[in-house]
């Protein structure tokens, strides 16, 4: 009984060290691997939108993960109809010989080309799209509350004049606070026309290269910031180009940070805004009854400072966190057998903007990853040779053409053809006469 | 309430490099770089093998004694490299018989193969010119840099017999597509991925030269 359980251990035991043994081999790195994001959207920290293909290849196979979570951001963003032509601009392939390659981006209407990369292409199906990375809430509701930033301004405002009005201040500020309500502050668009993003890598056991791309729409390299204020009359919008940022960068580690004109912004923002309350109160106040319209009239000016005064720290929030923009970020990895791209990154509204309580959006447009990948068995031959010689510099002079030598040769030949043909029919001749003899 | 929007509306940017839509997808990468062993162009019929050559102190590249042979210069790029060109130069013999008499007669989209251990590797050409022999050393950098490119194929012979001389050199650009997967077919060349394009010469000339 006693043999018969050792024997028992002696095979578990075997058996166990022959796993052991094996174990490494299944737990060891991907031959090659790939990822391809074309949109990434995040919303405080929270990912809204992952649209990631991941690949690898174990040297016989690839295997391949794609984790699609768009149904959140339709929910979002309901007027976003045209997502579907984001999700399918991204392409990651890893090949059992330790290549990878992967292609992401995005591409607005007219681009049936494809993005190329390596040996293989992301073919983008160009639609309109126009992507709005999310609706945010200035709480007008507590700057227009009781407490609130802009009631206090108007307190304040209409204090001196109260004891001439003949309707309660507190139904006064409701009325103009239902004016500012009325007004376009809550349908600011702010918005950055492109034409297309790519992002690229390639990989082999060796080395790994990434490239990325921003087009606008003249083929250029600019994305204009702008602003969209509808005017009060109808569904007309008035459109603003605050900015045109330049992202003809040359790409580097952690990309480059597109500085925005930030107190430019501001002010642009600020007279768009004084514009249309100044329009929104005029109109409220004209509804108004005539004496309450002759007291109030004389003051719109005097209120649209305190209320322009109040929105301000908003604004400046705004403006300091609104488009934080880094582009081309190509950053390698692994002793350059990997690297990592982002086209562009994209921070709307930071967590600090306390007025507005808002969370931070974040969004990536063109995110691969290629490498690092390894040879199947032992790293491939690259064909030793004997280190080049010569000089290294590039030949002004390419000397290939051959002439003299292969005249003589030629004619030589043709000479000796001739002969032997010659002796040849001179043999037959005599050959023929000695038969006919 | 603000809507804080990012909107790609515009239309008609293709950002496609290629010379076509067709896809890539027949091609793999080569695993590694490896020295080129023969070179194959099915258009004009060139079948020759690769020997490795220098460029001399004076920067002057010269083929293979032997014009049957093609030569490679040993410093530039290696097939399946990611970076670099790769510069191949082969005799034309103005009676005949040179391995690249031919070469003014491929056009855009020819099929170029180079054999090396670890595969065969398909280009598709792209452009096929002739510069005068001072056009060349002024544009060495641009047409040789081996530094430089994505792996473009520059294929390189004389031209301009004028008796006495050759007066020219006929220049054929040729883009990577990679090593054909099993299978696929060889009856259509798919058109080259160009990501970053190498430098061009300005202004290259398009005729070629009889």
């Amino acid at each position: 009984m006693n043999r018969r359980a050792l024997r028992f251990s002696a095979v578990v035991g075997a058996v166990a060290l022959s796993a052991l043994a094996v174990a490494p081999v299944f737990a060891a790195a991907p031959v090659s691997q790939a990822t391809a994001q074309s949109l990434q959207l995040s919303i405080a920290g929270n990912p809204v939108v992952t649209q990631l293909q991941t690949v690898t290849n174990d040297g016989s196979t690839a295997h391949e993960v794609n984790s699609n979570t768009i149904p959140p951001l339709v929910g979002i963003v309901p007027a976003n109809n045209a997502l579907a032509a984001a999700v399918a601009v991204q392409k990651a392939g890893a090949n059992s010989d330790g290549t990878s390659y992967a292609c992401a981006g995005i591409a607005g209407t007219g681009s049936s080309g494809a993005v190329n990369v390596g040996t293989s292409s992301c073919n983008i199906d160009g639609k309109p799209l126009t992507l709005n990375l999310g609706s945010l809430n200035l709480d007008l509701t507590h700057l227009l509350g009781g407490d609130g930033a802009i009631t206090t301004a108007l307190n304040n405002a209409l204090g001196p004049v109260i004891s001439q009005l003949t309707v309660p201040l507190d139904g006064l500020v409701a009325q103009l606070v239902g004016a500012i309500n009325g007004t376009p502050l809550g349908k600011i668009s702010l918005s950055g026309g492109l034409a297309a993003v790519e992002a690229t890598c390639t990989a082999n056991p060796t080395a790994a290269q990434g490239h990325s791309q921003i087009l606008d729409a003249s083929g250029g390299h600019t994305i204009p910031i702008s602003i969209t204020i509808p005017t009060g009359t109808g569904s007309a919008t008035q459109t603003l180009t605050l900015v045109n940022l330049d992202v003809n960068l040359p790409a580097k580690p952690g990309g480059t940070d597109v500085l925005v004109h930030l107190d430019a912004v501001t002010q642009d923002l600020i007279d768009e805004l004084t514009i249309e309350l100044d329009t929104a109160l005029g109109g409220q106040i004209a509804s108004l009854d005539a004496v309450t319209k002759a007291l109030l009239q004389p003051l719109q000016n005097a209120l649209i400072a305190p209320l322009v005064t109040a929105l301000q720290p908003a604004l400046q929030a705004i403006s300091d966190n609104l488009l934080k923009i880094t582009v081309n970020d190509v950053t390698p990895g692994d002793a350059g057998r990997s690297v990592s791209v982002n086209t562009l990154k994209l921070g709307v509204l930071g967590a600090g903007t306390s007025l507005t309580g808002s969370a931070l959006i974040g969004g990536t447009i063109g995110h691969v990853t290629c490498g690092p990948n390894r040879a199947l068995v032992g790293p491939p031959s690259s064909t030793p040779t004997a280190p080049p010689t010569g000089n290294s510099k590039p030949p002004t002079v390419v000397d290939s053409g051959f002439h003299g030598a292969s005249d003589t040769t030629r004619n030589v030949l043709t000479a000796t053809a001739a002969l032997m043909l010659l002796a040849g029919t001179a043999g037959l001749i005599g050959y023929r006469r000695m038969l006919t003899k | 309430m603000v809507i804080a929007g990012f909107a790609i509306p515009s239309p008609g940017i293709a950002i496609g490099h290629g010379l076509g839509t067709t896809s890539h997808s027949q091609y793999h990468a080569l695993a590694a770089p490896s020295d080129p062993l023969l070179l194959i162009v099915p258009s004009i019929r060139l079948r020759a093998p690769i020997l490795p050559i220098q460029v001399d102190s004076h920067r002057v590249l010269t083929p293979p004694s032997d014009f049957h042979e093609v030569g490679w210069w040993d410093r530039s790029a290696k097939p399946g490299s990611l970076t670099g060109q790769t510069l191949l130069t082969g005799h034309t013999v103005h009676t005949g018989g040179g391995v690249m008499n031919e070469l003014g007669n491929m056009r855009a989209g020819d099929l170029v193969q180079i054999k090396t251990k670890l595969g065969i590797v398909d280009y598709a050409t792209t452009d096929v010119f002739v510069y005068t022999k001072a056009q060349l050393a002024q544009n060495a950098d641009i047409l040789f840099d081996p530094k430089h490119g994505t792996n473009r194929l520059v294929l390189v012979t004389c031209t301009g017999w004028t008796g006495h001389d050759y007066t020219s050199n006929i220049i054929v650009f040729a883009a990577p597509l990679g090593v054909r997967n099993t299978g696929a077919s060889k009856s259509k060349v798919p058109l080259p991925p160009i990501l970053t394009p190498a430098r061009t010469p300005a202004n290259p000339p398009t005729s070629i030269a009889d």
